[in-house]
Order: C-alpha cells, then structure tokens, then sequence
C-alpha cells in the first residue's frame, strides 16, 4: 500500500509542485494549506510522514509542529521541515524537539525525495523494533 | 588690648568676612553649576536610553527583514525550480530536444538566482552584525588539504595542477571551521576560473603571531586599477570562456567579511598576465587570549541585550572532564564550554543570573560521582565587574565556592 504524505504550505503553488513530484514517485497525498486545518487533516488521515512549511500564517510550522505532539495519535508521524530561514537556532531547536529532518526552499527535488524516503525507511523500522519488543 | 589693635582685628575682621562672602558667592555659583550639569547627564541618560531602545529595535528590524527577504525571495524560486525540473524529468509529459535544451538554460538561472540570494543574504547577515562565528582551535592544514581533494576533480578536467606547499605538517588557529572552508573555496574556485592552463598552489605557513595562507595562480592576473576593487560587491572581471557556474560576485566580499571578523586580513597581489595572488592571515591566540575572547565576546552580548552573564568555572576536572562537559551541555543549552587547560573547565552563560547558574551546576554535580572533589565557582557579569578585564581576573583566581 502506497505510504500517504501530508503536504502543509501556505502557498498553493508549493503544495502543487511537491504534490505532483510526490505522486510521480508513487506516494498518496493529502494537503491542508493552513495550521489548524493542518492538524485536522493529521488526525483524520493519519499520514505516514508529514512534510511542514516552518512560516504559515494561521498556527505557523512550529505550532503545529507542538500541536501534533501533544497528541497521542499524531505525535508519532514524522516530520520533515521547509524552510526558507535562515535561523540555525530555529532548526536546532525544532530538531532537538523531534522534526526528522529540514529542506531549504528552493529545495532539490532529488534531496526532498532521499530525505522522503529515508524518513518513512526509519519509521517503519522503528514500528518493527517496537513490534519485536 | 588697645584701640590700635582692636582696629587692626577689626580689620582683619572685615578682611575675612569679605574672604568667606567672596567664597560663599563662587561656591554657590558652583553649586548652580553642578546642578545644571546633573540635570543635563539626566537628560543625556534619557536620551541614551531612548537611542539605546530604538537601536534595539532597528536590530530586529533587520533580522525580520533578512529573515523575511529569505523567505519571500525563496518562495516563488521553489515553485520555478520545481516546475522545470519536473517538466525536464518528463512528469507531465514528453519533451523535444529544444524545450529541454532552453528548459535546462532555465535552470540552471534559477539555480544562479538562488546562489544570488544565499550570498546577498549572508552578507546582509555579516554587515548587520548577524553572523556568531564559532571559533575553534583547528588545524589549518588541515582544513586547507580537505578543501584541495574537494577540487581535484574539476581541476584534473581543467587541466590545471592543483599545488600544495605547507610549512608544517598541522598548524593549529583559532578560527571558525566553516568560514574558513567557505573561504579557501571561494579563493580556489575563483583561482581555477581564471586560470587556463598552469597551475594553482595553495600554501599554509606558520609565522611567529600568525598563520599566512596563499591561493596563487598562473590565470590571466588583474589589471592594476581593478585591484582596489576586487573585494567589493558584484566585482566580476572577464573570467575565460567555458562550462561551470557563473559567479554572484559576492564571493570576495564574503570572504573578506569572514576574514576581517577572525580579526585577520586579506588581500590581493597581481598583475595583468602574470597570476594572482590572494593571502590572507589570522592572528594565533594563545589559551588565555582565547578564553578572554570568549568572554569579552559573551559579555559585549550580555551589554548589547541587557541581560545578566555567568560563568562557571569547574576546577579539578582531570579525569572526569569528558563526563562533566557531557552534563554540562545536557543541562546548560547555550553553555560555551572552553577548557582552560586540563583541570580547568569554563562555561559560558549568557543570559542567566547567578541563581539559576547555581541551580545549573548544582544538579550538574549531583550527577557526577560525588567522590571526585570537584569543585566549581562563579563570576558574573554585573556582580562582578562590567568589564571584560574584571571578568577575566576573577576567572584565573582559584573559585571558592561549592565543594562537592
């Protein structure tokens, strides 16, 4: 069964074009293009990795980033970043808090792919190692 | 006492009452003096506060404004990207050789555009000040030989020899690593596009205050009035027809920013048709001078902010160093560990008071092995001084304080 990425951006033309590069690699997609419709969206669809622009108006990355934490059945789903910041004190802290990994806009599809992959790969071993005890 | 006498103390009388009334008026006078001088300092003070407060606010306006050009600028350049190289990848159709060929010029502008944006952007960043060096005794040779095998590929196609010449094996300077790979990058890349055939040497040489490196070329060389200019923003002269990327032109410019923030310098030497050569140099610190860099750094900080500074000192660390500064950074995020030598260890706090640092070190010792005898003290910036000198002096006095 195909893995399912949520996709959270502000802009709808960022959500498109990482949509479209996502299916082409043969993922299941589901976007939300604000923070609280972004959690809603977690709790519904339950997504295997959720890809989280840090700078969103309503609830902004980081906020939902916590938000999601907080609750049982969405603190799990990985979290990769987008980012056009350049604050290192930002990214060290959203990674000490959890977030798998960071993409920096104008990101390399190739990179966003590989980080993509490598985050599901992890989780799924994780489940299994938590299966086996 | 007769009348003569009486008149002459009379006199005198007279003569030191006009004396004090004389010395009465002058000191009122003063007095009226002082006063107004106090009232202009109060009014000077207000002003000071109020330039402080609005230079405050200025800072952040510029972080807000880097931030947010970077963010507004790599937005739409995202969608661009995306869309050529998806459109180049076939996934929403095929393409003919033309549309790729045009398609690829597309990209690879995109691709300039946004190395553009990330040099304006670290310069925006240098210039405001924004930039937190961390530097590191590191071994430049080091650091320079990995910088070369990164481009003996591109140089091997190139045709030109890529040369080393170092003094010493290692040499150890207190600098910030990636800025100074950042740096032998910009000098080499830039040596390799001006250079048809011949060869660049890269050189590291220890002097007695200082380390000097060299990037030196047998390219085209630099006509004589562009020298003064070489250094500034968007400075590109004619580089040789070929393939590679093309450069922003902020290279130099970053490069000097980096290197004048080492409190090192740089410069170039060349003439047109006989090479160039790019050196630069940075000052080497001893282990006192390093530690007195970090606090004076950390306090200039904690003056800027307005916010308290304190630095803990462990003393007879010896075995146990490796431990201590594991804690240390588990319990003290923003700690700046500095050894001071092998039984001394420093950490750096700034914004915290002297309570919490003392909750820090204490729950810190509590867990390390109790039978150690490790012993820790406190100097703190305003309690103990407002200067970097004070600082430093209670720093190498022996720390009297908790004994675990």
């Amino acid at each position: 069964m195909p893995k399912k990425i949520l996709i959270v951006d502000d802009e709808i033309n960022v959500i498109r074009v990482i949509a479209a590069r996502l299916k082409a690699s043969h993922y299941d997609v589901v976007t939300a293009s604000d923070g609280l419709y972004a959690v809603q969206k977690a709790h519904e669809e339950k997504p295997d990795l959720i890809i989280l622009d840090v700078r969103m108006p309503v609830g902004g990355g980081r906020g939902v980033f916590e938000n999601l934490r907080m609750t049982s059945d969405t603190m799990m789903i990985p979290v990769i970043f987008i980012t056009a910041y350049a604050d290192d004190d930002l990214r060290r802290y959203l990674l000490e808090m959890g977030a798998v990994d960071f993409v920096t806009k104008p990101f390399n599809a190739d990179e966003l792919l590989e980080k993509v992959k490598k985050a599901l790969k992890e989780e799924v071993e994780k489940k299994e190692a938590e299966k086996n005890g | 006492m007769d009348d003569k006498n009486l008149q002459d103390l009379e006199q005198k009388y007279k003569s030191i009452a006009e004396e004090l009334e004389k010395a009465k008026e002058e000191l009122n006078l003063q007095t009226w003096g002082l006063t107004k001088t106090n009232d202009a300092i109060k009014i000077l003070y207000k002003e000071l506060e109020k330039k402080n407060k609005e230079l405050q606010k200025l800072d952040k306006l510029k972080t807000d404004f880097i931030n947010t050009v970077s963010h507004e600028l790599r937005t739409p350049l995202t969608t661009i990207r995306e869309c050529i190289s998806q459109i180049l990848d076939g996934i929403h159709g095929s393409t003919n050789d033309a549309q790729r060929e045009f398609l690829s010029i597309c990209l690879g502008d995109v691709d300039r555009l946004k190395r553009m944006i990330d040099d304006l952007l670290d310069i925006a960043k240098l210039e405001a000040g924004k930039v937190k060096i961390a530097r590191r005794q590191l071994d430049m040779a080091g650091l320079a030989r990995g910088v070369i095998a990164a481009f003996l590929p591109k140089a091997k196609s190139m045709n030109v020899e890529l040369r080393e010449k170092f003094s010493a094996e290692k040499m150890m300077v207190y600098a910030d690593k990636d800025s100074m790979i950042r740096v032998f990058t910009n000098l080499i890349g830039n040596a390799l596009k001006f250079t048809n055939n011949g060869y660049v040497e890269i050189s590291v040489t220890e002097m007695p205050e200082y380390i000097e490196c060299c990037v030196a070329d047998t390219g085209r060389g630099i006509a004589e009035d562009d020298l003064p200019k070489v250094f500034g923003k968007f400075q590109q002269f004619d580089r040789k027809e070929g393939g590679g990327e093309k450069g922003t032109g902020l290279g130099l410019s970053i490069s000097k920013n980096i290197i004048d923030l080492h409190h090192g310098k740089i410069w170039v030497e060349s003439k047109l048709h006989e090479g160039a050569r790019f050196i630069f140099t940075l000052p080497k610190y001893t282990e006192d001078q390093i530690l007195k860099e970090h606090v004076a750094e950390a306090l200039q900080e904690a003056v800027k902010q307005n916010t308290p500074l304190t630095i803990l000192v462990f003393a007879d660390i010896n075995s146990v160093a490796k431990d201590l500064e594991r804690l240390v950074r588990q319990n003290l995020r923003h700690a700046d560990v500095i050894f001071k030598n092998t039984h001394t260890m420093l950490a750096v706090l700034p914004g915290m008071g002297r309570e919490d640092a003392r909750e820090g070190a204490e729950k810190i010792l509590a867990g390390m092995d109790m039978s150690k005898g490790i012993s820790y003290g406190m100097v703190s910036f305003p309690e103990d001084g407002n200067t970097a000198e004070l600082l430093y002096a209670k720093i190498t006095q022996r720390p009297s304080a908790s004994h675990v």
